[in-house]
């Protein structure tokens, strides 16, 4: 399974959480089951005006991931996430790394 | 001939001055394009006429003939659309919504897509004295002013006539799109450094667009900073408005300046009759 993270930095897996969801500054691709990064691409919806949170979920339909791990989104991300029954893992104040463990440690 | 009124800062005296010039003008139109908050009603109360609805077209997604292809969704600048093709789901968000048309053009499926029309405001037509009285306003929520204002401005406005446009405060397209067809601007601001600081925001617009201006002072009381600044920019101080508690009493009470002052009447006659004779077409 392919999770979306919304990380704060380019720096691995040792990425902090973005504190924004779809305004994250750049969005990692991981593959749950080989552990690995398979992208950290730069959040090019930051500066958006209106409906980043839409483009965003947008994105993480077309990328397939099935698991979204990122801070609390905002109202229409989340609806965009929900409608497309994705799984969403809400982590704040800890890396990708930390995040993952978390999330398998719950499930 | 058509007068808008602006100002950079918000709560500096637009609805005092254009229902004032409206009031001196007599046979004229008063039109509100402050269309978050139109007031220029509790000053001019004019007995409405009419109430028309405004609406904008807006898509309508048919997820029975859909194809799920997402073009529409790529398409829409303002992120309006989600399509999820594994759950045959699409998702419209009318408040982001731009109404330009664009995700029902490049559509590929024949009936899966249709314009409909969403109210997002009204138009009211009335009569105060003899003012006409022509009031935009938009439902609370609503993205952008800009549509309505612009129906107005284009489809109500007589510019044989007289026409004193009361508009929103700021600099952004609304205050845009209701000054963009006017003969004369006048820039309401107070002589206190937010007043300056937004002032000289409004004067880039007007300097922007080549329209004539003039500055009202509000709340006056002596030379001030205004002054200064409006010789540097070269654009005429119009008129000035005593700091006075008897007019902030009248405001508060919903009666106009002109009415509860009447050497402020003989003034804004002087001052409308001089900017028509001046910049009127007619």
């Amino acid at each position: 399974m392919k999770a979306f993270i919304a990380v704060e930095k380019n720096e691995g897996i040792d990425s902090k959480i973005d504190n924004r969801f779809a305004r994250a500054s750049y969005f990692m691709i991981y593959d749950m089951e080989s552990d690995e990064i398979l992208s950290i691409e730069e959040n090019r919806f930051k500066n958006g005006a209106h409906g980043v949170g839409i483009e965003t979920g947008n994105y993480i339909i077309k990328s397939g991931c099935k698991l979204v791990i990122g801070a609390t989104p905002g109202p229409k991300a989340e609806s965009v996430l929900r409608a497309s029954n994705i799984e969403f893992y809400i982590a704040e104040n800890c890396t990708a790394k930390e995040a993952i463990e978390r999330y398998r440690a719950k499930a | 001939m058509f007068i808008a009124v602006a100002s950079g800062k918000g709560g500096t005296g637009k609805t005092i001055v254009s229902t004032s010039l409206a009031l001196v003008a007599k046979k004229c139109t008063y039109i509100d394009l402050d269309v978050e908050e139109p007031n220029g009603h509790i000053l001019l109360k004019p007995e409405i006429e009419k109430e028309v609805p405004f609406n904008l077209k807006i898509p309508k997604i048919d997820e029975h003939v859909c194809t799920f292809c997402g073009k529409c969704a790529d398409a829409c600048v303002y992120n309006a659309i989600s399509i999820i093709p594994n759950l045959k789901k699409a998702l419209f968000y009318p408040d982001l919504c731009h109404s330009c048309g664009h995700c029902t053009y490049v559509c590929p499926v024949n009936g899966a897509m249709e314009e409909v029309y969403r109210e997002i405001g009204k138009i009211r037509l009335g009569i105060s004295k003899d003012i006409k009285f022509i009031e935009g306003r938009i439902d609370v929520g609503v993205i952008s002013g800009v549509p309505i204002i612009s129906w107005i401005v284009n489809n109500y406005i007589d510019f044989n006539e007289i026409n004193i446009v009361d508009s929103a405060p700021g600099t952004s397209c609304p205050v845009v799109e209701s000054v963009k067809k006017s003969d004369y601007i006048m820039l309401v601001t107070e002589p206190t450094p937010f007043g300056l600081s937004d002032l000289k925001l409004a004067v880039e617009i007007v300097k922007n667009m080549g329209k004539k201006a003039g500055i009202i002072v509000n709340k006056d009381r002596g030379k001030n900073i205004i002054d200064d600044y409006a010789k540097t920019v070269n654009i005429p101080i119009l008129l000035k408005i005593p700091y006075s508690i008897e007019i902030q009493e009248s405001y508060s009470k919903g009666i106009p300046l002109v009415e509860a002052m009447p050497e402020m009447k003989g003034k804004f006659g002087e001052l409308i009759d001089k900017i028509i004779c001046e910049n009127g077409k007619n």
